[in-house]
C-alpha cells in the first residue's frame, strides 16, 4: 500500500474499528508505548442521555516521542489532555476508554493513587503559565513543593535540586531566581519554570497544551529547542496540544488530527505534511497564509459544530467541500492506508474519485 | 501601491512615566516613515517593540511625547480634540480581542449607530446603512439587533470590521487583527480584510507578530525593537533579503509548516530587554549574533540599503538571507489544489 494512494480503497485494505483496534497497530510507529489510549469517550450528561464530547480516541506514544494533538477551538484536544490527567471538570465523564501509562490503567485509580501519578508519572504545562503558577510562592517554594510531594528529600536537598532543574530549563543565575515570584519574571521565564515543574519528578509523560501560544516568536523558538532537548535528555514522552502546524513541523514524531471530537487524521508527522490525505487536514493548509500567493486563502466556511449538534455521518461532513450523501449519513472508520497512516473519510486518499 | 502620501510620521517619540518612580519606559523612540494611499504597511516586532504605542499615536488614541504626526500635509500631533474629532473620522482602527472591544450591553445595531450618530449621520438613514455595513462584512443584516455574546469570535471581529467602517474612513489602523482567531477563521478574516480594502480604496496598517500573515498581506512591512525601526522596506525584500540581523531572526524563528527544522545554533538567545533602560549603541546588540565592539558603543543610522529600503545596522551588509521556502511536495500540492478548487466560491 505505501506510496500509492490512486483510487478508491479497494478490497482487502485493512479496515480497523478504532475502539477495537489492537494494541500493536495503534502507533503509526508500532512501538512499546508509554502511554497507549483506546476508546477513550468523554461525555456531559444531558436529560437526553450523553453527549459525546470526544468520541473512542485512540493513539499511543513510544517513549521519548512527540504527538501532536492539531485541531480548532472546540475539536477536543484539551479536554483530552485533561481526561488523561482526570482532571475533568466535574460536569463531564470518561464514559469509555482506557489510559494506559506504562501498564498501570489510570482510569481504575483511586484519587489518592492518581495524585501519585500526577507530576511523577504524567504532568502537564499549560499554555498561560501566569494562571498556572501561584502568585504568593516563590518559585523555588513551588518546585521544592512539586519535588518533596513525590520524593523525600531534605529541605536543602530539595532546594539544591530545584537550582538544578532551573538550571537544565536555561535560567540564568538560578539560585537567584529561586527566590522571585511568578510577576517578576517574563513570559518566556514562567514557561521555563513550568517546564522545570513539570519535569521535577521525572515523568514518562510531559503533556503541553499550547505552550508557547501566548509567547513572542524568538522566545518559542527557543522553548520548543529546550523541550527537544529535554525529550531527548529524560525520555519523557511528550503530548504537544497545538493549533499551529508550524509548530507540529517543528516538534511532532506524530500527529493526530481532531475535530469534532474525533479523529480525522492520525499518522506519523512526515506524512501528513507529504501526503495529507483528509479534507479537514489540507483544509487547515490551504487556510494557512504561505507567503507563496497572495491569492485568497481558502476557507473551510462555518464553525465546529457544537456538541449535541453533530452530524450523523461524518463529523466533518457539514463543512466539506467534497462530502456526499454517504458522508453525511454514515461515519466513516479511521482506516489504516499503510505504515500505520490511518484516516477517517470515506474518500481518502482525497483524489480518489466519488460516486 | 500608489505613491501618494498619506501620512508623515517623524521622529515620533512616546515615553511613559512609571508611577511611583522616575523610570520612563520608551515605548516608541525616535521613528520616522511614510504611509502611502493605499497599501497595506505592516508594523511587526514583539512583545516591547513598541508596536502597538505606534498604531495608537498613528490615531491619537495617545499624546505624543515629541514628533510629528502629519495627514495630508497638516501636523496632527497636537490638535485639540474638537479638531481631531472631524479627522478620526478619516482614520478608524480594529483592535485584537473582538471579545473586550465591542460592549456587551449593546446590540451591534446600537454599537454601529452610536459611530454613525457621532460622526452625524441622520438617524433616519442609519438602519440602511447599518444594513450595508454588515453585508458588506458577510454578517446577514437581520442579525443586527442581536448582542455581541450572541456571535463567534470570527464574527465579533466582523463587527469590529464594520463599526471601523461605518464612518468611510480612509485608513484602518488593525492592532493584531487576527491573532485571536482560529485558522479557518483568521482564513476568513484575512480574506475579508483584503476585498474590503481593494474594494474601498483603503490605506491598512497592521500591527502584528506573524510573519506569515505579513507575508500575505503587506505591501511593506517595518520591523520595530525597543521603540525603534530597524528595517523597512517592500515585504519582498525584507522576507528574501532582510538588511537587520533581527529581521533575519523573527523569519528564521517563525514556525514554517514548508521548512525543514532550523538548526539550533540559528536559536536567537535572550530577550527582549526592558524598555525602561534599553542597551547603549545599537539596541539589539544585547541579543546580536553579529555584534561587535561598535555595537554598544554607536546607534546605527537607518540608512538605505536599496531604492525604499532601509535598515539601521553597522553591519547591514553582512546580513545573510534566510533559506527561503522549501518547495512543497508534489503529493501536498496536488491535494491542496484540490481541496482549494473544492472550496472556491465557497467563503463566508
Amino acid at each position: 500500500m505505501a506510496g500509492t494512494f490512486v483510487g478508491r480503497p479497494q478490497e482487502g485494505v485493512l479496515m480497523v474499528e478504532t475502539q477495537a483496534s489492537g494494541a500493536s497497530s495503534s502507533s503509526p510507529l508500532n512501538e512499546k508505548a508509554a502511554l497507549a489510549v483506546r476508546g477513550l469517550t468523554i461525555s456531559i450528561p444531558t436529560a437526553r442521555g450523553p453527549l459525546h464530547l470526544v468520541e473512542k480516541l485512540d493513539f499511543s506514544i513510544a517513549p521519548g516521542k512527540t504527538l501532536c494533538i492539531v485541531g480548532e477551538s472546540g475539536s477536543g484536544k484539551s479536554i483530552t489532555a485533561l481526561a488523561l490527567m482526570r482532571l475533568l471538570h466535574n460536569a463531564l465523564d470518561i464514559t469509555a476508554g482506557t489510559v494506559d501509562l506504562n501498564g498501570t490503567e489510570l482510569l481504575g485509580l483511586s484519587n489518592k493513587e492518581m495524585r501519585k501519578v500526577r507530576g511523577a508519572g504524567m504532568s502537564m504545562i499549560f499554555q498561560e503559565p501566569m494562571t498556572s503558577l501561584n502568585p504568593a510562592y516563590t518559585v523555588g517554594n513551588q518546585i521544592v513543593e512539586a519535588i518533596t510531594t513525590h520524593r523525600s528529600l531534605s529541605a536543602e536537598a530539595a532546594r539544591t535540586e530545584a537550582v538544578r532543574l532551573l538550571r537544565e530549563v536555561n535560567i540564568p543565575a538560578p539560585e537567584q531566581r529561586l527566590d522571585a515570584y511568578p510577576h517578576q519574571l517574563s513570559g518566556g521565564m514562567r514557561q521555563r519554570v513550568m517546564i522545570a515543574l513539570a519535569l521535577a519528578n521525572n515523568p514518562s509523560v510531559l503533556i503541553a497544551d499550547e505552550p508557547t501560544t501566548a509567547l513572542d516568536v524568538t522566545v518559542q523558538a527557543q522553548i520548543l529547542e529546550l523541550m527537544r532537548n529535554l525529550r531527548s535528555r529524560y525520555g519523557a514522552s511528550v503530548i504537544f496540544i497545538t493549533h499551529d502546524l508550524g509548530v507540529v513541523r517543528e516538534i511532532a514524531d506524530d500527529v493526530l488530527v481532531l475535530y469534532a471530537g474525533r479523529v480525522m487524521e492520525y499518522a506519523r508527522a512526515q506524512d501528513i505534511f507529504e501526503n495529507p490525505q483528509h479534507p479537514y487536514t489540507l483544509g487547515l493548509f490551504a487556510a494557512l497564509p504561505n507567503g507563496r500567493s497572495r491569492e485568497p486563502l481558502t476557507v473551510i466556511p462555518g464553525l465546529v459544530p457544537m456538541v449535541g449538534q453533530f452530524p450523523k455521518g461524518c463529523r466533518f461532513s457539514t463543512r466539506c467541500a467534497l462530502a456526499t450523501e454517504k458522508c453525511r449519513m454514515e461515519q466513516p472508520l479511521l482506516e489504516d492506508f499503510g505504515k500505520g497512516h490511518r484516516v477517517a473519510c470515506w474518500y481518502a486518499p482525497i483524489e480518489s474519485t466519488r460516486p | 501601491m500608489s505613491d501618494m502620501l498619506f501620512m508623515n510620521v517623524h521622529d515620533l517619540v512616546k515615553h511613559f512615566k512609571v508611577a511611583n518612580s522616575s523610570d520612563v519606559v520608551h515605548a516608541v523612540d525616535g521613528v520616522s516613515f511614510s504611509i502611502y494611499r493605499n497599501e497595506t504597511l505592516a508594523v511587526v516586532g514583539e512583545s516591547g517593540s513598541g508596536k502597538t504605542t505606534l498604531g495608537r499615536l498613528l490615531i491619537r488614541l495617545v499624546e505624543p511625547t515629541s514628533g510629528a504626526i502629519e495627514l495630508d500635509g497638516q501636523d496632527i500631533s497636537n490638535l485639540s480634540d474638537a479638531r481631531m474629532k472631524p479627522l478620526r473620522r478619516r482614520i478608524q482602527m480594529i483592535f485584537q480581542d473582538p471579545y473586550s472591544s465591542l460592549d456587551p450591553r449593546m446590540s451591534v445595531e446600537q454599537t454601529l449607530g452610536e459611530a454613525l450618530a457621532i460622526h452625524g449621520l441622520a438617524k433616519h438613514s442609519r438602519k440602511e446603512r447599518i444594513a450595508e455595513l454588515l453585508t458588506l462584512v458577510g454578517l446577514d443584516p437581520s442579525l443586527a439587533g442581536r448582542f455581541p455574546h450572541q456571535f463567534s469570535g470570527g464574527q465579533r471581529q466582523r463587527i469590529g470590521i464594520a463599526r471601523a467602517l461605518s464612518v468611510e474612513p480612509e485608513m484602518i489602523v488593525g492592532d493584531e487583527p487576527v491573532s485571536a482567531l482560529d485558522v479557518s477563521v483568521r482564513a476568513q478574516v484575512l480574506n475579508l480584510l483584503s476585498d474590503i480594502r481593494a474594494r474601498l480604496g483603503l490605506t491598512f496598517v497592521m500591527i502584528t507578530h506573524d510573519l506569515g500573515v505579513v507575508r500575505h498581506s503587506a505591501d511593506r512591512i517595518i520591523v520595530l525593537y525597543l521603540g525603534k525601526i530597524v528595517e523597512i522596506g517592500a515585504a519582498d525584500d525584507v522576507f528574501t533579503q532582510p538588511r537587520h540581523p533581527y529581521t533575519r531572526a523573527l523569519i528564521k524563528a517563525t514556525p514554517d509548516p514548508f521548512r525543514l527544522r532550523r538548526e539550533a545554533t540559528e536559536i536567537l538567545g535572550g530577550e527582549v530587554p526592558s524598555p525602561i533602560a534599553p542597551p547603549s549603541g545599537c539596541r539589539f546588540h544585547t541579543r546580536c549574533p553579529m555584534a561587535r565592539d561598535i555595537c554598544s558603543k554607536e546607534e546605527p543610522a537607518l540608512e538605505t540599503r536599496k531604492p525604499r529600503h532601509l535598515s539601521a545596522c553597522h553591519f547591514a551588509h553582512e546580513v545573510v538571507p534566510p533559506i527561503s521556502q522549501e518547495p512543497p511536495p508534489r503529493l501536498y500540492q496536488q491535494r491542496l489544489d484540490i481541496i482549494r478548487a473544492a472550496y472556491a466560491g465557497k467563503d463566508t
